[in-house]
């Protein structure tokens, strides 16, 4: 376990963003602050020094390593995660930068928040004591109430902040109060500590492992509560589609992708260091349903209530919660990491799910960011004819589609059946009826993003008038568009790839 | 009487539950932020209470202070929007508080 002074050197990437923001929040008070050039370029040379540090640092690193006094835990997932987290940074400052939804006069104040949340939201991957999960969550939550509610002029995005801050600040106190049992069983806030009263190792006299059991489930419960908001799983979802229409496009982008990255992130983190190897039915069966039916529920409820959305924003928004409920089933493997030999694969699954998530979602709102900046409008109506009017943004959106869809040869079907496969081979009835919903709930995506396919290229517009990409938007089109198209014919270097980095 | 770890826990545990409902009921948003704060509070007393009578040592007490620092600024944040709200809508309430949907 390394001492402050010791780890500082580990958390360099984070240190950059750090000086980035306060950098940007500089510029934001001065008069180079009224070109946007200026600010998105001083954002994206932080972001790509911090990716640059962390990918520098994940090839030099082996194993996992306790810094500052335990509080963070630095290992191989820290890197991957820091990673998708800049990435998603990086890309929405350039949609942002693109887009006409976000003011000259706020654009430094949004560098500022972006480059600030993805800092807290590599903490949130690395944190390993109840404290710092708490503080990485609530600075990632704070941040991003502020980021939904930029636009102060516009109702829309002020309703969304508070829908956010009201859900959020529920959630999370839900989440401290199931930690404050935890704390309680162990008397320390590491979750190691916890585990250790768990397995019934530590504690004096008549402390026993299997007596804790039942509390420890409702505080993990609670706690899991708080987290399936930060993810938008149901029941905790409400919030997600008013903040995702409300919220202005770039930033409705982030936000579905990096908190929910971020929230899995803490979840398995969480989850992995509090129960590995604890041998208890009551946990570990109670946690498997509990998550499984949540899963269900979220793929079920997001995939019906897509079905019938004109507003692509609250398409997408619903899309989110049924792709949150996909990405539980792999959380839901959770018994096999109990089990005397650990297996992770669940989890590794998530991850790799995650990775193709980032580029077809980010890539789908992309397209619907640059249909608003130039059509003005997210309603499905704007799509029409896009497929004459815009070939390339058409083509590449039908790439994401298929792929958020899960169908051959993109990277969301080599991702969904990584999926799919781990979970069926788990064994066992309800793993089988998990997977079963999850191929059913698939099936009924298509409907949805389809019904887009169908209005980019069979119906008709009044207005034929071509639209135009700059080239900032077809290179930010092509880095996202590429990679789906690739992981989906070349997956089996990058998934061994994973299975090392991750191994 | 003898005050003891239970007394507490029961205390918390009252507060969450009235934290809670009034997350649930109340349709005026500083009410609703206000059910939070019992929520975070009810934390607050189980942290403490642990660290005084159960084997927890001071770490409790700081994690409670960690706690008041962050109800701090979430009331901050949480205060500006709804008065950004207000603005727009001339109501906190937040059933009122819902032009979207359609």
């Amino acid at each position: 376990m390394l001492g402050n002074q010791a780890s500082l050197a580990l958390v360099i990437p984070e240190a950059i963003l750090g000086a980035t923001v306060a950098g940007v929040m500089a510029l934001g008070v001065s008069r180079a602050a009224r070109s946007r050039g200026v600010v998105a370029a001083s954002g994206s040379l932080g972001l790509l020094a911090a990716m640059a540090v962390a990918a520098w640092q994940a090839a030099g690193a082996h194993g996992s390593v306790a810094a500052f006094h335990g509080n963070v835990v630095v290992d191989a997932m820290v890197s991957l995660f820091r990673l998708v987290f800049f990435g998603t940074g990086l890309l929405t400052l350039w949609f942002a930068y693109a887009s006409s939804e976000i003011d000259t006069r706020d654009f430094a104040d949004m560098t500022a928040l972006v480059c600030a949340s993805v800092m807290g939201m590599s903490f949130m991957a690395a944190a390993s004591d109840l404290l710092m999960m708490v503080l990485a969550m609530e600075f990632v939550g704070l941040l991003s109430y502020v980021l939904a509610g930029l636009k102060r002029e516009d109702q829309r995005s002020s309703e969304a902040a508070l829908k956010y801050v009201i859900y959020g600040a529920g959630a999370s106190g839900v989440a401290l109060f199931g930690m404050s049992f935890l704390y309680g069983m162990a008397g320390d806030t590491s979750i190691q500590a916890v585990r250790e009263v768990l397995l019934g190792g530590a504690g004096e006299g008549t402390r026993q492992g299997a007596g804790f059991a039942p509390l420890g489930l409702l505080a993990v419960v609670m706690v899991l509560a708080g987290l399936g908001y930060k993810v938008a799983a149901v029941p905790f979802h409400m919030w997600c589609p008013d903040v995702y229409q409300g919220a202005p496009t770039p930033i409705t982008a982030f936000f579905s992708v990096a908190p929910k990255a971020a929230g899995f992130a803490l979840m398995m983190r969480f989850l992995s260091l509090l129960l590995a190897g604890v041998s208890s039915r009551l946990l570990s069966d109670g946690l498997m349903v509990l998550i499984g039916v949540v899963s269900i529920a979220s793929m079920t409820l997001g995939n019906l209530a897509a079905l019938n959305q004109r507003s692509v924003k609250r398409l997408l928004a619903y899309s989110s919660i049924a792709h949150a409920g996909y990405l539980l089933m792999g959380v839901a493997t959770l018994p096999a990491l109990m089990s005397a030999t650990p297996d992770p694969s669940g989890f590794r699954a998530v991850y790799f799910y995650l990775v193709v998530y980032l580029f077809m979602n980010l890539g789908a709102f992309f397209v619907t960011s640059h249909v608003v900046t130039r059509l003005g409008s997210d309603d499905l109506g704007a799509f029409r004819a896009l497929g004459q009017r815009s070939p390339l943004v058409a083509g590449v959106m039908a790439v994401f589609l298929i792929s958020l869809a899960g169908l051959p040869p993109t990277a969301g079907f080599v991702g969904k059946f990584y999926l799919f496969w781990v979970v069926l081979k788990q064994g066992g009835a309800f793993y089988y009826v998990l997977a079963f919903i999850g191929v059913l709930n698939s099936f009924l995506s298509l409907f949805y993003y389809a019904r887009i396919l169908k209005v980019m290229y069979l119906e008709p517009s009044a207005d034929t008038r071509p639209v135009a990409a700059g080239p900032l938007a077809v290179a930010v089109l092509m880095a996202l568009g590429v990679p789906t198209l690739l992981f989906g014919v070349w997956f089996s270097p990058l998934l061994s790839a994973a299975g090392k980095v991750l191994g | 009487m003898h005050v003891t770890l239970t007394h507490f826990l029961v205390l918390a545990a009252a507060l969450f539950v009235l934290g809670l409902i009034n997350l649930a009921t109340r349709r005026n948003a500083i009410g609703v932020l206000l059910g939070v704060e019992l929520i975070l509070n009810a934390a607050n007393i189980n942290l403490v209470a642990f660290s005084r009578y159960g084997i927890g040592g001071i770490e409790g007490h700081a994690f409670a202070v960690m706690v008041i620092a962050l109800a701090a600024a979430e009331t901050v944040v949480a205060l500006a929007i709804v008065l950004a709200i207000f603005h727009h809508y001339r109501t906190v309430d937040v059933d009122e508080v819902s032009r979207m949907k359609e």
